[in-house]
């Protein structure tokens, strides 16, 4: 007998097979109740032999008892059995039926026969013992074995739900009472499985109403005590002549389904407001009125709460958990316990319900882990001859290749040859174009439109007049070198009569016209925009004073000029006078009392070929050149420059008081000779107090900005014709600074916040710079004229890039 | 070696340092070895070393020759604390390595002798004849002063003032007769008017005697050089005072022939007067009838016979700050500009022959050469002084001394290699060691005077004496040695 060998495997297989034995030879009549009287099928005979297997009897006990009334739920079907003339009838046809199995098994799997027909030699068992073992071999290897068992899995279902309530009930609560009653047997066993239940009624009836009780009685070799306890066995209602076991109500555990509800309303699924009108709310399960519950008002509602330190725990919201459906059947509060609400919040948190659960319980290892090895091999059997012998087929092939070497068919290792490879001898057109540097592909054809289909829409298709335009045009002019044919289908478009004329002139363009690599330059942007440099790499800063200009201590420097050489520094302080200084060494070389107030602003002429410095005080302007430092070449041309307006003008130079050339915006005034004699050339004379003067960069025009003299703030003058002229009639804002752009004919004027660039030649607004400062103070022009920057008072600094934006580039603070 | 050090060593310093003691000078060169120094020396001790090792070897006794006094030099900055503290600072007390140390003879720091104050601000001094000052001023005249007036004839002004024509300001002057010749003695000033004026003194010796007999020839302009079209930033002769050459703010050198007793001066005008009509005020009659008063009395009364140069030398881009002769080859002239270029023309050819370009930020205001090596000197604007090394034509600066403001003169030892003596505008006069770049040998600061500036705009040196004049109109003499 093979030692492994889980019960409910040969349980399993054994009942199916009986099952499907049953099937086959009968089709018993369903009868829960029959389960009951299943195990009066007992042997006397059996009772003996099995007490050979008494060792293993303790620990299947249970599990056969169970097994039993499975089987006699299933196999027995209500077919009491008791006589042992039928059990032994049964053997033989259990030994018949092992012996069709093996003819079924033997053709598909002969080595497990082989193995197990060795086994059965090797048992010393005696007939019995052989079937059966028969019995449980079958059910692990044969297929068809296992087909059968599904196939009579549907009713066995069926047979199993009858029976549940009983057997369940008996393996969980009163089996373990009775497992070390084990008078039962294998052959009890092979007696229980053989019965047949298309064995006629009448002797189990007999034996029934013989007064043997059959059941319950031990020396009858019980087959189940599962039905053992406190039933009464009374005949059944259902099947004649059966006796059923009546129990005492069971308490439901808290496990049960019906735990939780004591008296259910019935009515189903229907809106509880229909019984809104009557004094009952529905119907219990037996039928009766379920009174509505005695409802307090909103006052005893509160009173409740108050009194109550558990009402919050009372009438959750419906949909919030389960009394839901109590609460709203059976129309009163429900007092949820300490446990249900932990039960509820275990569901909110998606844990197990059950308190006592635990996850993390240490594994019962049954088959695995120490001391459960499986010591034995899974087959017995041994090595089949063929693992282990060469094989002849393999032979036989080897020996024909041999053969095919020897006759030499077959040469190992031989060179591989180069098949010659053809080429064409008169043209290398054959031959792939090696890659070359300016291989330029043919330009593509573009593809087809939907006019060129054979078959367009209708709006594609030429009416008669769109034909006769198309016809009368020439045929470089027209639009379309077709005209748009419609077909039905594809097969009856006719060729194309122009296609060779296509072809070829395809041919000549590609032929004649020239081509050329377009290069496309794959360039960043923003890498041609030039970086600006960082603030460290703008060394060597003015980090010292090199050179101080002293001035007397009780005056304040104004304002300051470099000349365009970079030789004399000018500078114009509080006291009215005009400094010339020595840039190298800090000697003051000239000066000119001007005697004006505040010298406001200084600034030399640009011109390298003049020297020219103009100074603004109050209402006057002052040009001013320090002749006596400049080389003769120098201060001719300057004082040709400044003195032709006066030569030519009509008015007489000498007279001071009538040299001037009446302008209407500024008058020219003509120094004394004492004053000439110090190189104070020509004053203007202004409104309001200049406060910047700024030089066109070829030293002819200069403009000044005089912020108090409204809208004559702004004035342009002209040196060689002693010309002053005010650009804008009205001027939007205060100006504050004025420029002129180094070559353009463009006059940049500052206000308050804005910026704006006129044209001088075409009189017009050009442009207007929004800075986004609260008040421009300076503003200065790249020599080059592209890039404008603006300061202002609350320490910012523009900077436009005039070819961009009326947006600053940048603004740094 | 150690025997001599083992007496004076400090049995309580713990620390030894280990240092190459070594020289450029032959005369004091020692024994080469490394020599185990208790880290406390100072300079005295290591001074006293090289002293004794001197007498050891060249067998003298120790008694007989005084001293020499050695200044110590460890990677180009004097040694003034002990070698102790040194290690410490600098090496971060890497008592372990061995320190290379220079020494030097040492010299003792300048010492105000004289002052002789003057009207307006001083723009150049030169002590190129040993005794007199000559100074320009902006008070546009030239003064020659004797050195030995100080205090005992400061009643009596002993000394010669030469007026320029103009009252722009005198800004360079030199002495353009060789020290030796006494009479008809040569000297030059350059002025803001763009007009070098080279004027002639008879005899100092004369004058000298002429302060107690009062019979004093007046000295006389004798030439005008017209050439420039800015002011003159200097002015100086050539090695055997034929020729001088000037350069000026328009980027212009010109060379210019002295008169000598070979070749003596023509007494005509080279060129007619510069216009004087664009001038306003010129044709005022007052001003024509004095001109023309003054016009009868003879040019030469009004100024020097106009003499135009016999070779100008263009190519500087900006402000010339100084040009100097070379001093080994007569016929080398060089040239520091605004532009931050050095220059080495041929003054026979007036050939462009050496550029060095420096950084253009870089505005020279003084050159001079180094006796010997040949090694320019600059000092610039941006408060440095650059050493331009001649020899090879490619190399630029080899060297910058860092000082604290800009540099408008400097003058090299006439005989050392190494020394160097510089003015600044913040009033310090500092002799510089090339051994020690990184720091000047001496720093002294003039005295200041109340409500003046401090600048110093000239200074001269011949090695024993400094002169030295500036904004605060005073020609102080100190004496400073350099080796």
């Amino acid at each position: 007998m093979p030692p492994k060998r889980t019960p409910t495997a040969s349980r399993a297989a054994g009942g199916s097979k009986r099952n499907a034995n049953a099937n086959s030879k009968a089709n018993p009549p369903p009868a829960a109740a029959a389960a009951a009287a299943a195990p009066v099928s007992r042997k006397p005979a059996a009772v003996k032999r099995s007490r050979e297997d008494d060792r293993d009897a303790p620990a299947h006990s249970t599990e056969e008892n169970l097994l039993a009334g499975k089987i006699n739920g299933g196999g027995g079907k209500g077919k009491g059995k008791a006589s042992a003339r039928v059990a032994e009838e049964d053997e033989e046809e259990d030994q018949d039926d092992a012996e069709e199995f093996e003819i079924d098994t033997g053709s598909s799997n002969g080595d497990l026969d082989d193995f197990l027909d060795r086994e059965a030699l090797e048992s010393p068992a005696d007939d019995e013992d052989e079937e059966d073992d028969d019995d449980d071999d079958e059910e692990g290897y044969n297929t068809s074995d296992i087909e059968a068992m599904e196939n009579a899995s549907g009713d066995d279902e069926q047979d199993d739900d009858d029976v549940d309530d009983t057997s369940s009930i008996a393996s969980s609560s009163i089996a373990p009472s009775t497992v070390p009653d084990s008078n039962l047997t294998l052959d009890q066993l092979i007696a229980k499985h053989t019965y047949k239940p298309d064995e006629n009624m009448d002797i189990y009836v007999s034996q029934a109403t013989g007064g043997r009780p059959l059941v319950g009685d031990a020396t009858t070799g019980k087959f189940s005590n599962s039905k053992e306890g406190t039933g009464r066995l009374v005949p059944s209602k259902f099947v004649k002549g059966a006796l059923m076991r009546e129990y005492d109500e069971i308490e439901a555990g808290y496990g049960s389904e019906s735990s939780t509800e004591e008296n259910t309303n019935t009515i189903g699924n229907v809106p509880i407001e229909w019984y809104d009108d009557l004094p009952h709310i529905g119907y219990d399960v037996s039928g009766r009125k379920i009174m509505r519950p005695a409802k307090g008002d909103e006052l005893d509602k509160f009173l409740a709460t108050v009194e109550d330190p558990d009402s919050w725990q009372v009438s959750l919201p419906p949909g919030v958990c389960s009394p839901d459906i109590a609460y709203k059947l059976l129309q009163k509060q429900v007092q949820l316990s300490d446990k249900e609400l932990d039960i509820i919040r275990r569901l909110q948190n998606a844990e197990n319900p059950d308190a006592d659960f635990d996850p993390y319980q240490e594994t019962i290892e049954w088959f695995t882990g120490k001391g459960n090895e499986m010591t034995m091999p899974l087959s017995a059997a041994p090595e089949p001859k063929r693992r282990f012998v060469p094989s002849k087929w393999e032979h036989k092939k080897v020996m024909k290749i041999v053969k095919a070497i020897r006759e030499g068919r077959i040469v190992p290792n031989k060179p591989v040859v180069e098949k010659p490879r053809v080429y064409g001898i008169w043209s290398n057109d054959d031959m792939e174009n090696p890659p070359h540097a300016m291989y330029m592909p043919a330009p593509q054809i573009p593809p087809p439109r939907t006019v060129e289909s054979y078959n367009p829409p209708e709006e594609y298709l030429y009416d008669e007049g769109e034909k006769r335009e198309w016809e009368q045009q020439e045929k470089e002019d027209r639009k379309l070198d077709f005209m748009p044919q419609k077909h039905d289908a594809l097969r009856h478009v006719p060729g194309y009569e122009n296609f060779v004329q296509e072809r070829f002139e395809r041919c000549l363009d590609l032929y004649l016209a020239p081509r050329t690599r377009k290069v496309k330059l794959n360039i960043d942007p923003e890498s041609l925009v030039p970086k600006l440099p960082s603030p460290k790499e703008l060394r060597p800063f003015p980090t010292a004073c090199a050179v101080q200009y002293r001035h007397p201590a009780n005056s304040r420097v104004r304002c300051v000029s470099v000349d365009a050489r970079g030789e004399w520094v000018a500078s114009g302080s509080e006291d009215g006078i005009v400094r010339v200084w020595d840039l190298g060494n800090g000697r003051e070389v000239w000066r000119w009392n001007l005697k004006g107030g505040p010298v406001q602003a200084v600034e030399w002429s640009p011109n390298k070929e003049e020297c020219i410095l103009s100074a603004a005080v109050a209402g006057r302007i002052y040009l001013l050149a320090p002749l006596a430092l400049i080389s003769p070449h120098v201060a001719q041309t300057t004082l040709t420059h400044l003195n032709t307006a006066f030569s030519s003008s009509s008015a007489s130079t000498t007279n001071i008081a009538s040299g001037k050339p009446v302008v209407p915006d500024a008058k020219w005034v003509r120094p004394s000779e004492d004053e000439r004699d110090r190189g104070m050339m020509i004053i203007i004379e202004v409104q309001g107090t200049p406060k910047q003067v700024t030089w066109h960069r070829k030293g002819d025009y200069f403009a000044t900005v005089a912020v108090d003299a409204t809208n004559k703030s702004v004035l342009i003058h002209q040196l060689s014709k002693h010309q002053t002229q005010s650009p804008f009639k009205r001027t939007k804002g205060a100006v504050q600074r004025v420029a002129f752009h180094p070559h353009k004919p463009h006059f940049f004027v500052a206000t308050q916040r804005y910026v704006r660039i006129y044209d001088l030649v075409g009189q017009q607004l050009l442009k207007t710079l929004m800075t986004g400062l609260k008040w421009i103070s300076s503003m200065d022009i790249h020599p080059l004229g592209d890039n404008l920057i603006v300061g202002s008072y609350d320490k910012k600094l523009c900077w436009f890039d005039l070819d961009l934006s009326t947006k600053p580039y940048k603004t740094l603070r | 070696m150690s025997d001599p050090i083992a007496p004076t060593t400090n049995p309580a310093a713990a620390d030894k340092v280990s240092i190459n003691l070594y020289t450029r000078n032959p005369a004091h060169a020692i024994p080469q070895s490394t020599y185990l120094i208790p880290a406390d020396w100072r300079r005295f001790q290591l001074s006293e070393l090289i002293n004794k090792v001197l007498h050891t070897t060249s067998g003298d006794s120790a008694e007989s020759a005084a001293p020499t006094p050695f200044d110590f030099i460890i990677d180009g900055e004097l040694l003034r604390t002990t070698l102790d503290n040194w290690v410490k600072s600098r090496k971060n007390g890497d008592f372990e390595s061995v320190i290379n140390v220079e020494y030097i003879q040492s010299l003792l720091p300048p010492k105000q002798l004289e002052s002789f104050p003057q009207d307006d601000w001083v723009s150049a001094v030169s002590i190129q004849r040993p005794g007199y000052i000559l100074m320009s001023s902006y008070l546009s005249h030239a003064k020659v002063i004797p050195m030995t007036q100080a205090g005992a004839s400061a009643t009596e002004d002993a000394s010669i003032t030469m007026n320029l024509p103009s009252s722009l300001g005198a800004t360079c002057c030199s002495w353009l007769s060789p020290s030796t010749q006494n009479e008809n003695i040569l000297l030059g000033a350059g002025g803001v008017d763009r007009q070098a004026h080279i004027f002639r003194i008879p005899s100092l010796l004369d004058m000298a005697a002429a302060t107690t007999t009062t019979t004093i020839t007046p000295p006389q302009e004798i030439m005008t050089l017209h050439l420039h079209t800015g002011p003159i930033s200097s002015i100086t002769p050539s090695r055997n005072y034929e020729h001088v050459l000037t350069s000026s703010w328009d980027g212009l050198l010109g060379i210019f022939s002295l008169p000598t007793p070979s070749n003596p001066l023509e007494e005509s005008h080279d060129l007619p007067a510069e216009p004087k009509s664009y001038l306003p005020g010129q044709n005022s009659k007052k001003k024509r009838k004095l001109a023309g008063a003054g016009a009868g009395g003879g040019d030469a009364q009004v100024g020097g016979w106009r003499k135009q140069p016999d070779m100008v030398m263009r190519g500087h881009t900006a402000r010339i700050g100084g040009a100097i002769w070379d001093k080994e080859d007569r016929n080398k002239v060089w040239s520091a500009a605004w532009d931050g270029s050095v220059r080495g023309w041929e003054a026979d050819l007036g050939f462009n022959s050496v550029l060095k370009q420096g950084p253009s930020d870089k505005a020279a205001l003084c050159i001079d050469q180094m006796t010997g090596s040949g090694t320019l000197a600059t000092g610039h604007m941006d408060r440095t002084v650059c050493l331009w090394d001649t020899r090879e034509a490619t190399s630029l600066i080899s060297l910058t001394l860092q000082t604290a403001s800009p540099v408008p003169s400097l003058r090299a030892h006439p005989t050392s290699p190494y020394t160097l003596a510089t003015g600044t505008y913040s009033g310090t006069l500092q002799i510089w060691d090339v051994r020690s770049p990184k720091q000047a040998l001496f720093s002294v600061k003039r005295q200041q005077k109340e409500g003046k500036g401090e600048r110093v705009l000239g200074i001269d040196w011949n090695g024993e004496v400094l002169v030295a004049g500036g904004e605060d109109g005073e020609v102080s003499v100190w004496s400073a040695r350099g080796e």
